[in-house]
């Protein structure tokens, strides 16, 4: 083998500059091709040019787009969408940006005919490379799905990438904390499991104006959620840092939420959150003060108030303490 | 990027940019691939043949078909196919052009073996190519890929879409046949080279 090798070498290697050359004629021969791709249509496009001016080609043009139900535009002959959202379309026939607030838009490119074509989001920004596919912006955010071709998501989170039919599709989370709370609602509404809900949370508490009644929401939201996954602890601070903050109307629902969370820890946890309830004149509240009052006299009259307005457990619960009561 | 090897993602990422129809995806693409494709023109179509002449039309074709491709995989020995069509085109015309009086002769004048090399290095290549020209092209094609631009046999079986069993065998039988056919031309020993030419 090393013969034949040897032998080989005989052989001259290929002139360094030759590759040079066939680039330099390789760029003239594809400038003149994409010239002469249009020759023939010449003629035709300055006869039509006048007729097409005022209608549509390749004059900028802007449309509102907006439809309750599905409505489909022949944007031009590259471009096909249909919708049923809101949004605006500009642009020209090869060169068209869709600026689009709410629903869903599908979107058909023809491919190969140098059309670009952005559809731009809050969440992100979608370029067409010769493709179809859909966007949809809810309270989810904005879902890309591609049905052929390939088409690049720039998300405004600091996502980027490129989709095909085959990745299969990508949510932009939303920035703003305002539609970062709508988006956990959503996922709450759909049922999604409970670490996705949280990092949308997370996502909004740490984005919103801790003085704002947005940051209160997400907190609250927050407070449920992570009790619900078992942490207490965690609950407890957004319960505190949500009756911190802005008043939103809330402060007894956290109280009274908080106040039966510190009680898996003892009445010392959750007497802060109880005290303040006594005024509201909830029985419910009432029993539990009683039972985390260190003053028999107090939590008897506190157990007689509520038990008229009582009934099933939380009744048979307020006995019990008046008769444990009794027998100090 | 080398071909037949495992192509890394961005030129993978470039090729489905080209066949997706991305503006100016394809001609990056044929800045990428030109000199694979000027080695392979050059070598396989040896010194009767206009390698640049070869490597641009292999571009060009690569341009009009790339939509063709199924994906960046097989696009290596897609482009190697073009070309070894292209070269066999080529050769086809060369030999016509031999028929017409003196077509031939400014075309190897022009794409001779460079004028800087010693009489004696030229007449061995010479002798070397008279070798591999009288070579099947099947076998020409395997002892280019893997004895001179040192491909393993697994990426030349890639370049060419054969098994890999049937590399091996064509490479043994053309490296037998290239020492028998040095033998015949009383080249193969290096001491009787001045004998040559």
């Amino acid at each position: 083998m090393s013969d034949v090798r040897d032998l080989m070498k005989e052989l001259p290697e290929p002139d360094p500059g030759g590759p040079d050359r066939v680039w330099s004629r390789f760029r003239r021969t594809r400038q003149r091709q994409r010239i002469t791709r249009f020759w023939p249509v010449v003629p035709v496009a300055l006869a039509a040019a006048a007729a097409l001016f005022l209608r549509t080609g390749d004059t900028p043009r802007a449309l509102e787009l907006t439809a309750e139900g599905t409505q489909a535009l022949h944007w031009s002959d590259q471009v096909q969408l249909e919708f049923a959202g809101r949004g605006t379309v500009s642009g020209t026939d090869r060169q068209a940006i869709v600026n689009w607030e709410q629903g869903r838009i599908a979107v058909q490119v023809t491919p190969k005919t140098g059309t670009e074509l952005e559809i731009r989001t809050e969440e992100g920004v979608i370029r067409v490379i010769g493709t179809a596919f859909t966007v949809t912006r809810d309270r989810l955010g904005v879902s890309v799905d591609v049905s052929h071709g390939t088409v690049a998501v720039d998300c405004a989170d600091g996502w980027s990438g490129r989709l095909t039919s085959d990745t299969g599709g990508h949510t932009c989370l939303p920035l703003r904390p305002a539609l970062l709370l709508g988006r956990a609602d959503a996922l709450a509404d759909q049922g999604a499991p409970l670490a996705t809900r949280l990092l949308t949370l997370d996502r909004g508490v740490a984005a919103a104006d801790p003085d704002s009644s947005v940051h209160t929401e997400l907190l609250v939201r927050r407070m449920h959620t992570r009790a619900a996954s078992g942490d207490r602890a965690g609950a407890l601070a957004d319960a505190d840092a949500a009756l911190a903050g802005a008043d939103t109307g809330r402060s007894v629902e956290i109280r009274r939420f908080a106040s039966r969370l510190s009680l898996y820890a003892s009445c010392d946890a959750a007497r802060p959150y109880l005290a303040p309830l006594a005024t509201t004149g909830n029985a419910e509240d009432a029993v539990l003060l009683a039972e985390c009052t260190a003053d028999p006299a107090a939590a008897r009259a506190l157990l007689e108030q509520a038990l008229p307005q009582l009934d099933g457990t939380w009744k048979a619960r307020a006995k019990t303490a008046l008769t444990t009561l009794e027998g100090r | 990027m080398s071909a037949g090897r495992r192509l890394p993602e961005a030129d993978a990422q470039l090729i489905r940019d080209a066949i997706a129809g991305r503006r100016g995806a394809v001609d990056e693409l044929a800045g990428v691939w030109l000199p694979h494709v000027y080695r392979w023109c050059h070598r396989l179509g040896g010194p009767t043949l206009d390698a640049e002449d070869a490597a641009h039309e292999t571009l060009i074709v690569m341009c009009r078909r790339i939509h063709t491709v199924h994906g960046p995989a097989q696009f290596p020995s897609w482009l190697f196919a073009i070309a070894r069509k292209t070269i066999a085109n080529q050769r086809r015309r060369a030999w016509f052009a031999r028929w017409v009086p003196g077509a031939s002769l400014e075309r190897e004048a022009a794409t001779g073996w460079g004028s800087a090399q010693d009489l004696e290095s030229r007449q061995s290549a010479e002798v070397v190519w008279k070798v591999l020209e009288a070579l099947p092209q099947s076998q020409r094609e395997v002892l280019v890929l893997v004895d001179l631009e040192e491909h393993t046999n697994a990426e030349a079986a890639a370049l060419l879409g054969l098994p890999l069993g049937t590399v091996k065998s064509r490479l043994r039988v053309a490296r037998e046949a290239f020492r028998e056919g040095m033998r015949g031309i009383a080249f193969f020993e290096p001491t009787r080279r001045s004998e040559v030419g």
